[in-house]
């Protein structure tokens, strides 16, 4: 048997198996970005109709027992974004997509508050699944891991690794999603994620960003804090990422 | 339209169902072309051989799935290719072209054999790659298959070159391991 005859037999590969490849294929980039955009969009109508809904029941339910002046000063008063106790479920969940993401999402406003970059990839197995993020809770409250950006890589996708240092919890397979501190990063959602135990065995993040200024933000050399969640068996299912 | 109606087009011989495919196909299958003979003439050329194939070979096979069925016969198609260039290339020489002739007669008596094994090979490979990690198995077939370049295909397995570079040759080990236990000879 030679190399030819592995060629050969590769012909009698399952569909199935070729179709999975296929779709990353031809998935690439463009698709990704629809497909986190048509999420946004959907989240974005669910929310829309939400929130006016409550703003409708709160102001005449206000009409009916508070004085015109207290009235005021609700409508003035801004939410706050990570505080939030006001939003659909009076819970405060990071990432829940609020008429705040709406208005910063459609004027590019900048904005401190962390949003989910939804980087999760459909798996055939599936371990996991896109969808809305399972992050809750503000990053004060989550483990952090001081890491520097080691490295950049990539023409036109830039990947960024990033040393994680002695951190027992990100390992080969940790499935997370990064989470950006800016809304511009918003529209930039490919995010691509892997550990990997390269360069003197210190576990690695890596990921990529089509469309950003992640680069700049984060130069070569950063010190940036990683917030996670710590799962119940022991791996991080999000990560924030700050100054 | 949809791949279920070009595959009627055929079955009904219509020729339309020629241009449809290449519409729709042309450019995936001038990539596993390309990506085996590296010449864009050659490419060319073997997705032409490939709709006069699909045209022959429909009916009476009807596909399940029109993409793989043609990339099947891209692929097939461009190798043979390829490996008629090389033999072509060897025919200066004299001693190529005795090794040539005599492999003939070798191989004439064993193509049904060959193809038999192939394909119990290429059944091997299959429960192989299902028992690997879902980033092992789509780097592999990325690579080998569709033969992509190495960092094309850890740009969309979502890796870094040198993770897939790693992963392909733990890949190729234990595929190795795995086929000498299944019987066929590395």
């Amino acid at each position: 048997m030679n190399e030819h005859d592995l060629h050969d037999a590769l012909q009698y590969l399952d569909d199935d198996l070729i179709e999975d490849v296929e779709s990353l294929r031809g998935r690439k980039r463009g698709v990704r970005h629809i497909r986190a955009i048509s999420r946004i969009a959907a989240a974005a109508c669910v929310c829309l109709v939400i929130g006016a809904g409550a703003v409708i029941v709160a102001q005449n339910h206000r009409h009916d027992s508070a004085p015109l002046s207290d009235i005021a000063d609700t409508a003035t008063k801004a939410p706050d974004y990570l505080a939030d106790d006001e939003y659909t479920d009076g819970k405060s969940e990071v990432g829940e997509t609020t008429p705040d993401d709406l208005r910063d999402f459609e004027y590019g406003t900048p904005d401190t508050s962390m949003v989910i970059v939804d980087g999760t990839a459909d798996y055939a197995d599936g371990s996991t699944q896109n969808g809305g993020s399972d992050c809750q809770g503000s990053p004060a409250e989550l483990p952090t891991f001081p890491v520097t950006i080691t490295d950049w890589h990539g023409d036109d996708r830039f990947f960024a690794v990033i040393n994680a240092g002695d951190n027992d919890t990100l390992s080969e397979g940790s499935e997370i999603e990064v989470i950006l501190p800016d809304k511009d990063l918003f529209v930039a959602e490919d995010v691509y994620y892997y550990t990997s135990e390269e360069d003197g065995d210190a576990p690695l993040v890596l990921f990529s960003i089509d469309k950003n200024n992640l680069k700049e933000r984060f130069p070569r050399g950063s010190e940036v804090t990683l917030y996670g969640k710590l799962n119940d068996d022991g791996t991080v299912s999000c990560l924030y990422i700050a100054e | 339209m949809q791949d279920e109606a070009i595959v009627n087009l055929y079955f009904d011989r219509d020729e339309t169902a020629i241009t449809m495919t290449k519409e729709k196909y042309d450019r995936y299958l001038t990539t596993i072309a390309f990506n085996i003979l590296a010449d864009r003439e050659d490419s060319s050329e073997s997705v032409n051989d490939t709709y006069l194939a699909a045209w022959n070979s429909i009916p009476p096979h009807r596909p399940s799935v029109l993409s793989t069925y043609l990339g099947k016969l891209t692929r097939r198609i461009a190798i043979d290719r390829f490996r008629k260039r090389h033999r072509q290339k060897r025919e200066a020489s004299e001693y190529a072209l005795s090794l040539s002739e005599l492999h003939e007669c070798l191989s004439a008596n064993d193509v049904p054999e060959d193809q038999l094994e192939a394909k119990q090979l290429g059944q091997a490979i299959n429960d192989f790659l299902r028992t690997v990690s879902a980033d092992a198995r789509r780097l592999f077939i990325g690579r080998y298959y569709f033969l992509d370049p190495l960092k094309t295909a850890a740009a969309y397995c979502g890796m870094s070159e040198s993770r897939a570079k790693t992963l392909l040759y733990r890949t190729r080990c234990a595929l190795k391991e795995y086929l000498e236990k299944e019987g066929f000879i590395v």
